[in-house]
């Protein structure tokens, strides 16, 4: 009798809790209809970083991951692949885009790429999925690792790049680029392959 | 014969200074070899603007000039041209670009998108040559003439946007991406018809 009384308020108590919950929910549905001017948050905004090398960091590692997606997604069988036969390979994209990374990154933080004198495109023996998948993020890490190197001061101070005169930040914009746009070429070669590129994440 | 000898004293100036120019060439290479740490430089480096608005203002006037390219060199029927059936076509592609240099320009700048609610890639009326050129250079004349209006202080406000609040510069940054990244895949549909496509402009 004790023990049916028990699980009997057990009950009754979950019943309540689950009704207060409800209600909560229910008026927060309410409020969120409502669009008041600061609605209630269950999960606190994701914050931007505040100052730019650190969002510049928070970008080059999302790239780094997104072009990850790019070499995990084609099957060893398509590295050689070319859509047409003048133009680069999906793997000499990837080691054109890793080139372009080193220079820049030698360029802007002013030491030599590990990689001088170099052309990684030209080195068949980075032609694998295993070792192109370690170069490419090895260039990325060696990027990021330049960026963590700077300060604000840095970012405004010039380089010369081809022999123009440009803020470290402009030239870091530039090396951005330069790995979207090549990139960017590699989804078709995925569609062309019968494969799915990943999804654009722009954040 | 005065004009001989004047003639003479020109063309033995001509080699001084062509000498001279050939010992500067000579001396430059030689340094050049020993790459010291200011080497001497023949041209002054070309002078990048001051602000960060004039900066952004010139990349994306150069982002401009060169999707002009692509679209000039595109003929006029492979603007439907698809690489596989299920992606966009050359003009859906460029269309796409400039929905997002509208949507990403009024984050950017605050001011209202024309076109918002549209998508641009379901309008056939802008798949000609002349129409996709027309309406994609308009989409760069957004954010350039907006940014014009701004100044470098503005860059750094926050506006909030995917629960998150976010500098207006940021979203200058990732429009520019989002249109490196499909100028970038119509790289290969140039390809595919067989034209050479425009070279990187630095």
């Amino acid at each position: 009798m004790r023990e049916k009384f028990s699980a009997l308020r057990y009950f009754l108590s979950a019943v309540a809790l689950s009704a207060a919950f409800s209600l909560v929910c229910l008026a927060q549905q309410a409020a969120g209809d409502k669009k008041p001017a600061a609605p209630a948050q269950a999960a606190p905004a994701k914050v931007f970083p505040a100052d730019r090398l650190a969002g510049m960091v928070a970008e080059w590692t999302r790239a780094k991951d997104y072009t990850k997606e790019y070499l995990d997604a084609m099957p060893e069988d398509g590295l050689g692949f070319k859509p047409t036969p003048d133009i680069r390979s999906f793997a000499e994209q990837m080691l054109h885009l890793a080139n372009g990374l080193f220079f820049f990154g030698s360029t802007i933080s002013g030491q030599d790429s590990p990689y001088k004198g170099k052309n990684l495109e030209k080195m068949d023996e980075l032609k694998t999925k295993a070792a192109l998948s370690k170069i490419v993020m090895e260039s990325y890490d060696y990027m990021i690792g330049v960026v963590k190197g700077l300060d604000g001061a840095k970012l405004d101070e010039r380089v010369t790049v081809f022999g123009n005169s440009m803020p470290r930040s402009v030239a870091l914009a530039k090396a951005f680029e330069h790995q979207t746009h090549h990139r960017g070429q590699t989804t078709i070669y995925l569609r062309l392959k019968g494969v799915k590129p990943p999804n654009e994440r722009l954040f | 014969m005065m004009s001989s000898f004047r003639s003479l004293r020109y063309l033995v100036s001509a080699f001084a200074i062509s000498a001279a120019f050939s010992l500067v060439c000579f001396a430059q290479q030689a340094a050049g070899d020993k790459k010291p740490t200011a080497a001497p430089q023949a041209a002054p480096a070309k002078e990048w603007p001051a602000d960060r608005i004039g900066g952004a203002v010139a990349e994306w006037t150069r982002a401009k000039n060169w999707t002009k390219e692509y679209l000039d060199k595109m003929p006029e029927d492979g603007l439907n041209f698809k690489p596989v059936p299920e992606v966009r076509s050359f003009a859906e592609q460029m269309l796409h670009l400039a929905g997002g240099n509208y949507l990403y320009g009024s984050r950017v700048t605050g001011q209202t998108n024309p076109y918002q609610g549209k998508d641009l890639t379901k309008l056939d009326e802008l798949k000609t040559k002349a129409a996709l050129t027309k309406t994609v250079m308009e989409s760069y004349d957004f954010v350039i003439n907006n940014l014009k209006s701004m100044n470098d202080a503005k860059l750094d406000e926050r506006v909030a946007a995917r629960g998150m609040n976010i500098p207006r510069s940021e979203f200058l940054t990732m429009g520019f991406e989002h249109q490196t990244h499909h100028r970038g895949q119509t790289t290969i549909y140039l390809r595919m018809k067989g034209v050479v496509p425009p070279p990187e402009p630095f």
